[in-house]
């Protein structure tokens, strides 16, 4: 790709990924807003020196704001394809009355002889627009949005500004971040860079590029080669952007020399017409492979065994073996490592029934398609052959096309068989990397240790995926000096859709400053946009609390979550706090509660996800429900054990693991507080 | 989770009984099919003899509702005790649809 569209580059004047920590954000919003402010207005207005100034509104704290700059160089270049224009974006800004080329995007792209094309606008805008030329399903145009957020960020804050900041340790950073952005785009090398989308259809999926001019990345190792080091040497360089586009595209792959990344989605209306061609594919390749398969035909007279073998070959097959009696037929089959068997079952020696059993008999082989032939055409004898573990009967005299076929079918649902176990299995790798990016999602030991330690409280966590992936998420997060907050979800259901969505919630809450709002209003906020992301029937319960350590108080909001415990060590006693409301993501409508609960000395709060009340007991018993649930955390709190070597939690989970059905039908996640 | 229907022309009566959760869905599909049928104005889920509810069968009730409401339908759940009253009442869907 070339930068020679452009002369005079268009300039961010500030641009920050969605994962710095929130205060950076607000800083450098509130910088900028003040900037723009000045110069602008922010609607959006021609400037007179040519440039177009978009930025999001002081009004969007919540927003990440990048702000974007396109000059009439651009502007033109977009109407004449292929284009090179610039990029990067905020979210929701609305550019159809600055950019109006954008409308000439669907026939743009369904002509589909560019090879690259880039446009300037928000991914939101940017993924309606490619959505609609690729008859995307609106949840891929949902993940392409989110896919081009990620590396659009990504190329223009650590590509071409090359800044390398990570979401956890720049609370002291705050002022010298918003100077290393002014400087960084001041400076040539880095401020005067381009970013480039290149989007293309082919077969059956849309492809996207994102590349930017910026160094390069340092990705250490061949991702296909060395799936560990892979995602670790992406999180250095990228963060997790890159991650979650792995985790929602068909295909991710880097270019770091070029500094490129490349991502498909499903493009077409629905899935029926592509599982159609792959089962046809599937179907075909099977075909030719079929033909390939190794065949032991046996019996111990000449001319029926002749004919057998002759009737396969002429129908193709061209590795069929041929055995004289039982033993040899064995062998051959063992030696050759076959994929079908054909024996005859009165044979010299080992008959063809022993065969079976002896073939049953391995683990190899216990599951070679055998079709016995005999001169016996009853009932008796079929449902012999059957027990003993012949896969099919034909009868003496051979037909032919009846052999031809039997021998097709069962081949064909061997190989059917192998390829879905291969599947199976590659899903099931596929699955365990999510599970491990989704427990990249949670906070980790240090990360509980380091709020424990800064807070002075006392804080024993526990979350467990029931299947392979999970609809729970948890975070903890520092606030100020004597505040910190938690927040508890749980999302209907479990596996790869609740996943999914706690992928997208977590992007969310990385573009969220909460810091300020109280719980009422952050269990609004995620209702809104989850109300919008969310497949109708789909919802998430949450627990959002602040803590205040100074003043032994928690205030919190609760989304239809679990009750809070609150009770004191050496005490079965349980205050059981009110925890209702509607469901995140329910109702457009839905209002959340601000409540207060005061901490006692010496006390305890206790949250958990609801598998801990609901989950089914072992023996047909029904769960705990709330009442249980507190009895058997007041049973352990009345305890005098030093929690400092004994983890009341480790004890609960004990107890609660020998009451349960296992394994558990939902996520459990638990969370034992004592300031 | 089965379910048995109960038609006057006011009103169509959803009987429920035994447990209410995720495998549902393809139960679900079919009685919002059949609510398009349904020519008065109310449909009351009765829920007297429902053991429990999780919070997939709590979404499906949702569909039902969003249905319902397309069909300028009225729901109206009746009956809930023990657990599945529980659950509505903690997920606030009184403020979402008639809970008796």
């Amino acid at each position: 790709m070339t930068n020679t569209d452009i002369r005079d580059a268009p300039r961010p004047i500030a641009l920050i990924d969605g994962g710095v920590h929130p205060g950076i954000l607000r800083r450098v919003q509130a910088d900028l807003a003040g900037r723009l402010d000045r110069r602008t207005s922010l609607d959006r207005k021609r400037d007179p020196d040519g440039l177009i100034r978009i930025g999001s509104t002081p009004g969007q704290e919540a927003s990440l704001l990048v702000t974007l700059y396109a000059d009439e160089t651009a502007l033109k270049a977009i109407a004449a394809p292929p284009f090179v224009g610039l990029l990067e974006v905020g979210q929701g800004g609305q550019l159809d009355d600055v950019l109006p080329p954008f409308a000439e995007l669907p026939a743009f792209f369904s002509a589909m002889t560019c090879r690259t094309a880039l446009a300037a606008g928000t991914s939101t805008h940017l993924a309606a627009q490619l959505g609609q030329a690729a008859e995307l399903s609106a949840d891929t145009i949902s993940d392409l949005t989110t896919c081009l957020r990620e590396l659009l960020v990504n190329a223009v804050v650590h590509g071409s500004l090359g800044l390398t900041l990570e979401p956890d340790d720049q609370l002291d950073q705050l002022v010298s971040y918003s100077q290393q952005v002014d400087t960084l785009i001041a400076d040539p090398a880095h401020g005067d860079k381009r970013v480039y989308i290149g989007a293309w259809i082919a077969d059956g999926a849309l492809h996207v590029t994102v590349a930017d001019q910026g160094p390069g990345f340092v990705i250490g190792v061949d991702p296909s080669s060395a799936e560990s080091s892979w995602s670790e040497s992406i999180r250095r360089v990228s963060g997790r952007g890159l991650e979650l586009v792995d985790a929602l595209a068909l295909s991710l792959t880097t270019d770091p020399a070029s500094a490129s990344v490349t991502f498909s989605l499903p493009a077409g209306p629905g899935l029926d017409d592509s599982e159609e061609r792959e089962n046809e594919a599937l179907r075909a390749s099977l075909l030719r492979s079929v033909k390939d398969c190794i065949v032991v035909v046996a019996d111990d007279q000449e001319i029926p065994l002749t004919l057998m073998r002759l009737f396969l070959e002429s129908a193709g097959y061209h590795n069929v073996i041929a055995a004289r009696d039982g033993a040899e037929a064995l062998e051959a089959v063992l030696e050759n490592n076959a994929d079908l068997a054909v024996l005859d079952v009165e044979m010299p020696g080992l008959s063809g029934f022993e065969v079976i059993e002896r073939l049953r008999a391995r683990a190899r082989t216990r599951r070679l398609p055998v079709i016995v032939v005999s001169a016996h055409g009853d009932t008796d004898f079929r449902n012999k052959a059957l027990s003993i573990g012949a896969t099919d009967v034909l009868t003496k005299p051979i037909v032919q096309e009846l052999l031809q076929d039997r021998v097709r079918l069962h081949l064909e649902n061997r190989l059917m068989m192998r390829e879905l176990n291969a599947f199976r299995r590659r899903v099931g790798e596929e699955l365990d990397s999510a599970r491990r990016m989704q427990q990249d999602l949670f906070p980790t030991a240090q990360d509980v240790a380091a709020v424990s330690a800064s807070f002075g409280v006392r804080l024993w966590t526990h979350h467990r995926a029931s299947s392979e992936l999970g609809g729970d998420l948890w975070r903890v997060d520092p606030l100020g000096p004597d505040r910190f907050s938690t927040l508890l979800v749980d999302f209907t259901g479990h596996g790869v859709g609740s996943a999914l969505n706690t992928f997208r919630l977590h992007t969310l809450l990385s573009e969220l400053n909460m810091r300020d709002m109280a719980p009422s209003a952050v269990l609004s906020l995620l209702n809104a946009r989850l109300y919008d992301l969310l497949t109708r029937g789909q919802f998430a319960t949450a627990f959002y609390a602040v803590i205040d350590t100074k003043r032994r108080e928690v205030v919190y909001a609760s989304a239809g979550a679990p009750e809070p415990f609150v009770g004191r060590w050496g005490s079965a006693e349980i205050d059981v706090w009110e925890s209702r409301g509607l469901p995140l993501g329910v109702s457009q409508k839905a209002r959340y509660a601000d409540r207060t609960l005061a901490l006692p000395k010496g006390g305890y709060l206790f949250l958990a996800s609801d598998a801990l009340a609901e989950s089914p007991l072992a023996d047909s018993q029904p769960p705990l429900g709330v009442e249980g649930a507190a009895a058997l955390v007041g049973a352990v709190a009345e305890q005098s054990v030093d929690r400092a070597k004994n983890s009341p939690l480790e004890r609960l989970l004990g107890r609660f693991y020998d009451l349960a059905e296992k394994p558990l039908h939902d996520d459990l996640t638990l969370l034992w507080m004592e300031l | 989770m089965d379910y048995s229907i109960h038609s006057d022309p006011e009103t169509c009566r959803i009987v429920f009984s035994g447990k209410f959760g995720f495998s549902d869905s393809a139960n679900i599909r079919k009685l919002i099919g059949s609510l398009a049928d349904h020519k008065g104005k109310e449909v009351v889920l009765d829920l007297t003899d429902l053991e429990a509810i999780d919070s997939a069968g709590l979404g499906m009730i949702i569909l039902l509702n969003d249905a319902a409401q397309e069909k300028e339908l009225r729901i109206r759940l009746t009956g809930a005790g023990g657990q599945v009253r529980k659950m509505l009442d903690i997920s606030n869907f009184a403020e979402l649809m008639a809970i008796d």
